[in-house]
């Protein structure tokens, strides 16, 4: 993916692209804002395939109407640990900040928290809500059940999303500890992106709409994605699909679509944000300190022949940040052509 | 599918009445010092893993649980207490007891503080080994809530590019109520393999297959006894090593406990001696809507799953804990299947301690 060409853009100015672009999409302003930050935050983590790329399928939700720009979260059940937030339709990405922003809030008071996120749409990079906990000095998990595209062990047929987990944890240093993972053996956004340019996966991965097994990343878009590690993973991917779905009243199975579907997303989709303060537990420094010297003993391991360092989740991606955000974000290509078609349709000004 | 293989399902077996077995175990633990309300606590554990055929938490660690109480590791007499808590959560100490205590009253006091505040978390410190972790979370979850518990052990995995151990195995299971008889129940290490089938395979000298472990010197191997020695891998590449290490985080620093490098001396090496930690997390659906619609649509989804078309030569398609439930139905009505090595070892632990063997 690396030798394809790129473009280097000024952060501030592809912000302010994907924000008149929602903006012309029907998004109200602070809509457009909270997602726009999510999917530059991405693309800053050099996570294109949740960035600008991912912000076409949500425009085309937006014009569907399966996504309503003006739709705002509202807390409709709470408790001191607890809140239940009705994303109204709206985008994924306001509902999710405002969940996380609610989970923090109530950890702080109560120690930890459970906020439950039903109709909004998706929230893309579970990750940056996790890490939003930790940079808050919390613990945070984030679970989310997506529609089917992963088929059980056992079986060819897909019934599981690629139900995805993410759990950030503050460290002694400026970034925290963010792991972000799929509970499938590829993430939808992995197949979609190889599914388009016509690529091959790695044997395993996936089976076609026949049940067989196949490398063809477009056949297994059309079949189904194998899960994580056998029945390991789709154990996990089970759990995380009941834990942010059913739990909080959202739908999962049969029952929703995502943005790999045909109509765009249906369904009343449901996410789960759990937030817990360490210093409930002891006292916080201690625990920075205490984490630190974990992840530093985790990469001072004796590494294997040929690997240069041992990192933890979250490190490449953060370094990368502070890079894009001192150099410019890098945008592929072949993405910015799309966006321009959209931009074109949309009316809105493509920055030079 | 790697994972097939091993361990071999061909070890000789031999059938053993469930009520001897339990005898067995209670025995033991009297034996080497546990009170009877302890040693009936945890016998009940590694007997409900035996019947689950879950074998590498049953009897099997009887020898390293003495072993532990024996150097001084573990007081048999140790009793766990909630140490601070709030209407969402509490820190439990296992004051250096059996782990087994110190889990039964963390999952109690989740469910118990989830049943008022809507979620709690509780971190253990001071503890030692809870084996089964799907049995505390399925406590849980039969009490009504969704249930996430993970647990850290001492380091015997390599970090995805790393040959040398830092991580423990750290296990994390799930359980959930449903609307049939049983909750579903999850279990899983995040090592390729759980460690106890290394030991296992160790007993009777069965090669494992390469790509799961190193030696000491960091060297692959596929000699049971010299990966005991050595590290195994994580599940899945840098994701599994990263669940490793995460959940390590949740049950170490994050509720007060040691965690990594820390809980060496459980491997009999020489460094200050620390207990294990673990979490639990409880979560009541009905804070959300109506508990009994939760139930219906695990139900509905489980239905979903186990429908899916089937695989070339699979028989049906699973969830988690199917087996696991006929598993032990069918130990307690015919007995259970031990294997020959681990019934040996559990005799040669038996002799040191006085023990008659059953039948």
């Amino acid at each position: 993916m690396s030798d394809r060409p790129t473009r280097t853009m000024a952060p501030e100015v592809l912000r302010d692209f994907m924000t008149r672009m929602l903006c012309a999409a029907g998004c109200s302003d602070v809509n457009a804002r909270d997602a726009a930050e999510v999917f530059l935050e991405a693309d800053l983590r050099g996570i294109g395939l949740q960035g600008l790329d991912h912000m076409f399928t949500m425009l085309d939700d937006l014009e569907r109407g399966t996504i309503d720009g003006q739709g705002r979260a509202e807390i409709v059940r709470e408790g001191p640990a607890t809140a239940l937030i009705d994303g109204h339709r709206g985008p994924g990405q306001p509902g999710g900040v405002f969940a996380t922003d609610t989970a923090i809030r109530k950890a702080k008071e109560a120690g930890c928290a459970t906020v439950g996120l039903i109709n909004g749409a998706d929230i893309y990079m579970i990750g940056y809500y996790a890490e939003r906990m930790a940079r808050a000095g919390l613990a945070g998990l984030v679970f989310s059940a997506a529609s089917s595209l992963v088929h059980p062990h056992g079986g060819v047929e897909r019934r599981l999303g690629t139900n995805p987990l993410a759990i950030g944890i503050p460290t002694g240093g400026d970034d925290p500890f963010v792991l972000d993972m799929a509970t499938s053996a590829l993430s939808a956004s992995r197949i979609r992106f190889a599914a388009y340019h016509g690529e091959h996966v790695p044997e395993g991965m996936g089976v076609d709409p026949a049940g067989k097994p196949t490398t063809e990343a477009a056949a297994i878009e059309a079949g189904a994605i194998a899960p994580l590690a056998g029945h390991k993973g789709y154990g996990l991917g089970l759990c995380v699909a009941l834990l942010s779905g059913p739990l909080v009243g959202g739908q999962i199975g049969a029952a929703i679509e995502g943005w790999l579907s045909e109509e765009g997303e249906r369904g009343v989709r449901g996410h789960t944000f759990m937030a817990i303060d360490p210093a409930a537990f002891g006292d916080p420094v201690e625990f920075r300190t205490n984490s630190q010297a974990y992840l530093d003993e985790v990469k001072s391991a004796r590494r294997a022949p040929g690997v240069d360092a041992i990192r933890y989740p979250g490190e490449r991606t953060l370094a990368r940040r502070r890079e894009s955000l001192a150099q410019g974000v890098q945008v592929l290509e072949k993405t910015w052509e799309i966006a321009g078609r959209y931009a074109a349709r949309l009316g809105v000004d493509v920055p030079a | 599918m790697a994972e097939a293989a091993f361990p071999p399902r061909d070890q000789p077996i031999r059938r053993v009445d469930p009520a001897d077995l339990r005898a067995l175990m209670v025995g033991l633990l009297r034996a080497a010092g546990c009170p009877e309300d302890i040693a009936e606590i945890a016998a009940e554990i590694h007997w409900e893993a035996d019947l689950r055929g879950h074998h590498i938490q049953g009897l099997d660690h009887m020898t390293e649980l003495v072993g532990n109480i024996r150097a001084g590791r573990i007081d048999p007499e140790g009793r766990p207490e909630v140490v601070r808590d709030g209407p969402a959560w509490a820190q439990l100490s296992g004051h250096n007891g059996l782990g087994h205590p110190a889990g039964l009253l963390a999952a109690a006091t989740a469910a118990e503080k989830a049943g008022g505040a809507g979620i709690a978390v509780i971190g253990v410190k001071d503890s030692a080994d809870i084996f089964l972790v799907g049995y505390y979370a399925e406590m849980i979850a039969r009490a009504g809530f969704a249930a996430v518990i993970t647990t850290n052990v001492p380091p015997h995995v390599h970090p995805f590019g790393g040959a040398g151990a830092v991580l423990g195995t750290n296990p994390i299971a799930f359980a959930f109520p449903t609307a049939g008889e049983n909750p579903l129940v999850f279990d899983m290490a995040t090592s390729v393999v759980a460690a106890s089938h290394i030991r296992q395979a160790a007993y009777d000298g069965i090669p494992i297959p390469a790509g799961i472990g190193v030696g000491p010197d960091g060297k692959p191997s596929t000699d049971a006894r010299t990966v005991e020695k050595g590290s195994i891998g994580s599940m899945a590449g840098h994701r599994g090593s990263g669940l490793a290490l995460c959940l390590g985080l949740l049950s170490g620093p994050l509720v007060g406990a040691a965690t990594g490098k820390a809980l060496d001396s459980w491997l009999g090496r020489d460094v200050a001696h620390k207990g294990l930690g673990h979490f639990m997390l409880a979560v009541d659906p009905g804070i959300f809507g109506d508990a009994e619609d939760f139930r219906a649509a695990v139900e509905a989804h489980l239905a979903e799953i186990r429908g899916a078309r089937r695989a070339e030569g699979v028989e049906r398609v699973l969830v988690p804990g199917d087996r696991l439930f006929e598993t032990r139905a069918r130990s307690l009505a015919e007995g259970v299947d031990m294997h020959e090595s681990v019934w040996r070892e559990a005799a040669k632990l038996a002799v040191s301690l006085g023990v008659e063997m059953p039948g």
